[in-house]
């Protein structure tokens, strides 16, 4: 099926996207890690920002269970900070990890371009079974991280 | 439409330009945040609107909207928010800082012209100012 000049210009952002995956994580480690040796309000307010951007973008670019994984951090953050808490470091090294498997699954439609539109859906049905299993972990450490 | 674009995400930046220029054939330009918005706005000839980021380093976009609406210059352009800050009450402040719509990320690239025209025409916008530039 040949693209139009227009489809053919989104198609290519969306690949440069996926492309930058790997640095966005990179950014969301190094937050991690801030707000592990430093556990100050900007370093948690730097990971809020990253959270709050990823998802933002992530979901303009259809990568969807991308954008909702994010959503969930920065709501999640935001609740608790509201209540004067802060998510534990293993609640958020097991959200890095479930955000590194969603990327690099992502990276594999990057490598065959010609064949982005029939596979995209079936990943993202795919990925949404991985985000639901890391989703209810996720909920059960904060349950038991913060009373 | 003459549209300033303010947003500090490359990738945001990148597929909103695309959208507006090649889907809604507008001309638009680009600043990277609130402090070089107000720059450009200041110093070019007017916009027909500003589309708005809020979350955004040096000045966010809540504060870029109320000194543009300080400003006699730009006091009348037309502000909408393109914002992934969705709470009610965000909402409420974005509008009270007298923005004219409020459009949530992720957006559409494929309909971003389209919903922005209808924003500009419920607002009285005249049909030559929603045509193409």
């Amino acid at each position: 099926m040949g693209l139009t000049a227009l489809e053919a210009e989104i198609l290519a952002l969306q690949i440069s996207y996926i492309k930058g995956m790997e640095s966005k994580l990179c950014e969301m480690r190094l937050a991690c890690d801030d707000i592990k040796q430093s556990q100050s309000q900007e370093a948690w307010n730097g990971l809020h920002r990253l959270a709050h951007k990823l998802a933002g973008s992530s979901g303009t670019y259809s990568f969807l269970t991308l954008s909702e994984s994010a959503r969930f951090l920065e709501d999640q953050m935001l609740e608790y900070n509201a209540k004067g808490q802060k998510l534990s470091s293993r609640v958020l090294e097991t959200w890095l990890l479930g955000l590194n498997t969603i990327c690099s699954q992502y990276s594999s439609l990057a490598s065959y371009p010609e064949q982005f539109f029939s596979s995209h859906k079936q990943l993202e049905d795919e990925l949404q079974k991985i985000w639901k299993i890391t989703k209810s972990k996720l909920l059960e450490l904060i349950k038991k991280d913060i009373p | 439409m003459k549209i300033l674009l303010v947003e500090d995400d490359s990738s945001i930046r990148a597929v909103a330009l695309v959208s507006l220029s090649r889907v809604g054939g507008h001309d638009v330009t680009i600043a990277e945040n609130g402090r070089e918005a107000l720059k450009i706005a200041e110093t070019s000839e007017p916009f027909d609107l500003i589309l708005l980021d809020v979350m955004m380093p040096e000045l966010d976009g809540f504060e870029t909207c109320k000194r543009l609406k300080l400003s006699a210059k730009t006091s009348d352009t037309p502000v909408v928010f393109l914002t992934a800050k969705a709470q009610v009450y965000e909402i409420r402040q974005g509008i009270s800082l007298g923005a004219i719509g409020y459009i949530i990320k992720p957006f559409n690239p494929m309909t971003l012209s389209t919903e922005i025209e209808k924003i500009m025409k419920s607002h009285g916008a005249s049909p030559d100012v929603l045509q193409p530039a």
